[in-house]
């Protein structure tokens, strides 16, 4: 994604992130909004690992691992949040080496149920073990530790602004380190594998280092954002890390369209949480329309919404540039 | 020139008009008697059969009070608007649902969410906005001493009470083994159900967990026959009638004769339609419907006839999930103001009449909680015989409390 | 661990198994011929239980009609879905898994809409138990071992005798090669998703009258099939109904002494026995 104009829409995009919360003032919204930061760091893990060419169906787990990490470090051992965050995302990372070592080696299929069984395993983890609450959860987690900052006073995490502040940097932070990644050699090793793996293999890629490189990458980002969400949620629960949470991120990179692995996760995770409320769908409904736009835009629209978004642009301001190089394997 | 003349004209006549007959619309729209609205709501598991009668019993208790004037707080009258969410049990989607009731909707009071998950996950919301949370789900991991504002108004107290109950209907049960569906209730619940069997000086030959998912009951009903004990008892369990009656059939043909018991009873006629061979026949459970006992909870009947006029054939819809909403009625009526810190006092020691007899609140020791926060309600054993629903043996409130204080101790301080 | 008790266990696990090996053996075929991964397939599995219920509890055919059917019926709706949705998703795994979770999505929910939420049973059509060599056996029990076994012996028949069943099995070694000789893939894809689906349908009656039918038992059933042909391979018929088989005895055992743990103690069991056999018991690196 080089192109002269292509940064105007990102821009765009941030200062009206930034300026949100001077615009929109209930708390319900902020929420709201809060989940879209999240569930975009989530599909861009689910993305990172969509450019090698895998798919995996157990990222919740490691957004688990990262929750349950940090709340224990806050509460059992008393480390400050901030140190607490990182410590959890690199808990996830190891988690993350440990079960991509044996299951890297299985592409396709194999990989898929493997990621889901991960899922499965660790989501009964957490529920039988009893350090982590057990059924019921951990409940009382702490909001972050108070940050001072110069010439302004202590920066309080209460209510929901703070959070959304926060929120928006780690999201950012995870934008600028993709980019950078995926502009970098290791990158360009991904997108040989997902082009075709047997002929990177064939040149010299070390394709099951890089995929779990990716894998890696993956779980610590979603570790970061399940620190975040354990502290910004008070209690977290076991169920909230199962398969279905799983199988909702591979809906945010898909309906964004995996065209772009960065701007795709965002739109569609910003579709996926935002537009049921709006449009106030009723429950009874809301399945149908999920389960009909997976199936759609898979067969119809399989560079998603950012995708479209791309396409309408361009018609606009034609110029005759190229439109990005986006695969669909 | 004349073309113009007239728009103008039309334009100075239409307009004011229309204005004037918008005003008069506007003046006489109001309505002679103001009535307030009070919205109140929680999240249920619309994906359950349990949880549409849960909202459907609730939405039933919000019209039986507006139908007699709403609910009275001081001089005011409010119209309660009662708003039902759906969380699929999942606990993200019941503080989502939490959010959009408080910041959203303007509720005054989260009343009768009866998830355990999804109440857990609203506590954070609940507690930073002040709004009084009024559950009727089994977790007690909402009487942690440091909440405020958060009430467990279930009858999970007094199924407690039914072990001693049965063990005096049916005498001479010396062994038992207890199973439960792996989950936060069923685990909080064995682990009390084995506490006060083993006060009531019964052996606990084996305890375990099965999957909540689970439909085959073969093994299960292998592992009970092999221990052959007096009695079997399955806390957590019991709503899906469908289930119990696998669980029935499962146990029959297993050729264990044993007393059992389950601490969530089914609809009894949905669980006969499954068992023809009578396989049901002698199972414990809590008393559900008080409609038809001889001497019914008055609250019951009129739930009863509330509901056979709004929806036809009487459905026994869960009374015991309606406990929060008769609870915060009373509770608001008793200091007549909304505010959470009048409704905390009015909660001390309250003592209502309920769809399933009386209850009072109640403290608990046992978890460092001295507010009044649990409830105890007058149990009632019941039996299925002849494909019926048969009462048994019931206790009154303060006997069950006395029964608490055996099994945990903390004399005199649970009321 | 008295003999009686060994029996019963036995007979638990292999009326367990075979269910799980019969759907199993359903999405060996449509991974191996069709190379879909049909994470609806669950859900097919339901859609046989509530068939089977509109057929012989609604409509009051007879029992075994109303099997055959439901299976009918399903095979029916995987060979529609095959047209319209799995056609234009072929090759693309990440589609399939995107496009066969939303067709999930989308029956639970209608399921859920027409019939209710209530879980709904079907009264037994063989209520009573027999005794053998001491050990109560449930009749519904052993008739679905029958019925399972029935199918399983019809199905072995046609993938080894008919023209059909050796052109699916040559499209699951090879698609190319089965190609160059002549063999219309597509339609081997389209029979192998109706065969595949049918075959979950029926499973989904069969076991309909001895559990209790609702929306979400199919969620359950691909779980436990996962695990099956984890273990039997992705593409081996052999592996599904062997694997459906270990995997039902070692819940009936496990459940008997370590309670819900046992599923937990099976899936590392069949973590171990990858490690040492990475494609499963008979089955082979699959390529999507």
């Amino acid at each position: 994604m080089k192109y002269s104009r292509s940064w105007l829409i990102p821009l765009l995009l941030i200062i009206v992130a930034l300026a949100l919360p001077s615009i929109i003032h209930n708390p319900y919204y902020l929420h709201l909004f809060i989940m879209v930061f999240l569930n975009a760091i989530l599909g861009m893990g689910f993305s990172i690992i969509y450019s090698t060419g895998l798919i995996t169906l157990g990222l919740s787990a490691f957004w688990g691992v990262g929750a349950y990490a940090s709340a224990l470090l806050v509460m059992r051992w008393g480390l400050s949040y901030w140190f607490a965050m990182p410590a959890a995302a690199l808990i996830a990372g190891m988690i993350g080496l440990f079960f991509g070592s044996f299951i890297i080696r299985y592409p396709g299929v194999g990989f898929v149920v493997f990621t889901l069984l991960i899922c499965f395993v660790i989501e009964k983890m957490f529920s039988y073990v009893k350090i982590f609450g057990g059924w019921g959860g951990i409940i009382g987690i702490p909001s972050p530790n108070s940050v001072p900052i110069p010439f302004w006073g202590v920066l309080e995490f209460s209510g929901k602004i703070p959070y959304y502040y926060l929120s928006l940097c780690l999201l950012l932070l995870t934008v600028i380190f993709f980019c950078g990644l995926y502009s970098s050699r290791i990158g360009r090793a991904w997108r040989a594998i997902s082009l075709d793996s047997r002929l990177a293999e064939a040149v010299g890629v070390y394709i099951y280092g890089y995929r779990l490189a990716a894998f890696v990458i993956a779980s610590v980002i979603s570790g970061l954002a399940g620190s975040f969400y354990a502290h910004y949620n008070g209690t977290i629960n076991p169920a909230t890390f199962g398969i279905l949470k799983s199988i909702h991120i591979q809906i945010y990179a898909i309906l964004g369209g995996l065209a772009s692995y960065i701007l795709g996760p965002i739109t569609g995770s910003a579709i996926f949480t935002l537009l049921p409320e709006f449009l106030q769908i009723s429950p009874a409904i809301e399945p149908y329309i999920t389960g009909f736009t997976l199936i759609l835009i898979v067969i119809f629209l399989p560079n998603g919404f950012a995708g479209l978004m791309q396409m309408i642009l361009h018609k606009l301001f034609e110029r005759g540039e190229k439109i990005g190089t986006g695969y669909i394997n | 020139m004349k073309g113009r003349r007239s728009k103008i004209f039309l334009l100075g006549i239409v307009c004011p008009v229309v204005m004037l007959g918008v005003l008069y619309l506007g003046l006489t729209c109001v309505e002679p008697a103001p009535v307030k609205t009070l919205k109140i709501g929680c999240s249920e598991a619309l994906n359950m059969s349990w949880g549409v009668d849960i909202k459907v019993a609730l939405e039933l208790c919000a019209d039986m009070v507006n139908r007699e004037g709403g609910l009275k707080v001081g001089a005011d009258r409010y119209k309660i608007e009662m708003i039902v969410y759906d969380d699929k049990y999942n606990p993200e989607l019941g503080r989502n649902a939490a959010e959009r009731l408080i910041n959203r909707d303007g509720v005054k009071a989260i009343v009768g969410p009866a998830n355990s998950g999804p109440v857990v996950a609203m506590l954070p919301v609940t507690q930073s906005s002040g709004i009084p949370l009024f559950a009727s789900c089994w977790t007690e991991k909402i009487l942690d001493p440091k909440l405020k504002h958060v009430y467990a108004l279930t009858s999970a107290r007094s199924v407690d009470a039914l072990y001693p109950l049965i063990m005096k209907a049916k005498p001479g049960i010396k062994t038992a083994v207890v199973a439960a569906p792996d989950d936060e209730t069923g685990h909080s619940l064995a682990d009390k159900a084995i506490k006060i069997l083993k006060v009531q000086g019964v052996k606990i030959l084996d305890d375990f967990y099965f999957p909540r998912t689970q439909h085959d009951f073969s093994p299960l009903a292998t592992k009970v026959a092999s221990l052959n004990p007096d009695f079997f008892a399955v806390p957590g369990f019991g709503s899906a009638a469908e289930l119990t009656g696998i669980m029935a059939k499962a146990l029959f043909d297993s050729s264990w004769r044993g007393a059992w018991f389950v601490t969530a009873a089914p609809v009894i006629r949905d669980l006969v339609e499954i068992c023809p061979r009578g396989e049901a026949e002698g199972l414990y459970i809590p008393l559900t419907d008080f409609s038809r006992v001889a001497d019914p909870p008055p609250l019951a009947a009129k739930m009863r006839k509330a509901f056979e006029e709004k929806h036809g054939t009487w459905r026994n819809v869960g009374p015991y999930w309606t406990l929060p909403f008769w609870f915060f009625v009373a509770a608001v009526e008793k200091v007549d103001s909304l505010d959470p810190e009048a409704i905390d006092k009015a909660m001390v020691k309250l003592q209502i009449d309920t769809p399933i007899g009386k209850a009072r609140m109640i403290r608990r020791p046992d978890l460092n909680n001295m507010k009044y926060v649990d409830t105890m309600v007058a149990p009632a054993l019941a039996q299925v015989k002849g494909g019926k629903e048969a009462f048994v043996r019931s206790l009154s409130t303060e006997e069950a409390i006395r029964e608490m204080e055996k099994a945990y101790g903390f004399k005199g301080q649970w009321e | 661990m008295t003999g009686r008790l060994f029996l019963q266990l036995l007979t638990n696990g292999i009326s367990i198994g075979l269910l799980y090996a019969l759907v199993a053996l359903g999405l060996v075929l449509v991974l191996g011929v069709a190379k879909v991964f049909n994470f609806a397939h669950g859900e097919f599995y339901m859609l046989g239980a509530f068939a089977l219920y509109v057929f012989h509890v609604r409509m009051h055919f007879n029992y075994v009609l109303s099997v055959a059917l439901s299976g009918l019926a399903i095979a029916l709706i995987g060979a529609i879905c095959s047209r319209f949705i799995f056609q234009p998703i072929r090759g693309s795994l990440l589609k399939a898994a995107a496009a066969t979770v939303g067709l999930g999505i989308i029956i639970i929910q209608a399921i859920l809409q027409i019939f209710g939420t209530e879980e709904r049973g079907v009264v037994p059509i063989f209520p009573g138990t027999i005794t053998l060599w001491g050990v109560m056996l449930n009749l519904d029990r052993l008739a679905m071992i029958g019925y399972c076994l029935f199918i399983v012996g019809v199905l072995a028949w046609f993938l080894r005798r008919t023209k059909y069943g050796i052109a699916m099995r040559a499209t699951n070694l090879d698609e190319e090669t089965s190609n160059l000789q002549g063999i219309n893939t597509d339609r081997m894809y389209l029979v192998a998703i109706a065969v595949g689906s049918g075959l979950a349908g029926a499973a989904g009656a069969i076991v309909a009258p001895i559990l209790a039918i609702g929306p979400e038992m199919g969620q359950t059933m691909l779980f436990n099939v996962l695990m099956v042909i984890i273990l039997g391979g992705m593409q081996s018929p052999l592996g599904a109904v062997l694997g459906g088989l270990i995997i039902g005895l070692a819940f009936s055992f496990g459940f008997h002494f370590l309670g819900g743990y046992a599923e937990l103690a099976t899936f590392f069991l069949i973590g171990l026995i990858v490690l040492f056999k990475p494609h499963g018991l008979f089955g082979r690196p699959i390529e999507v």
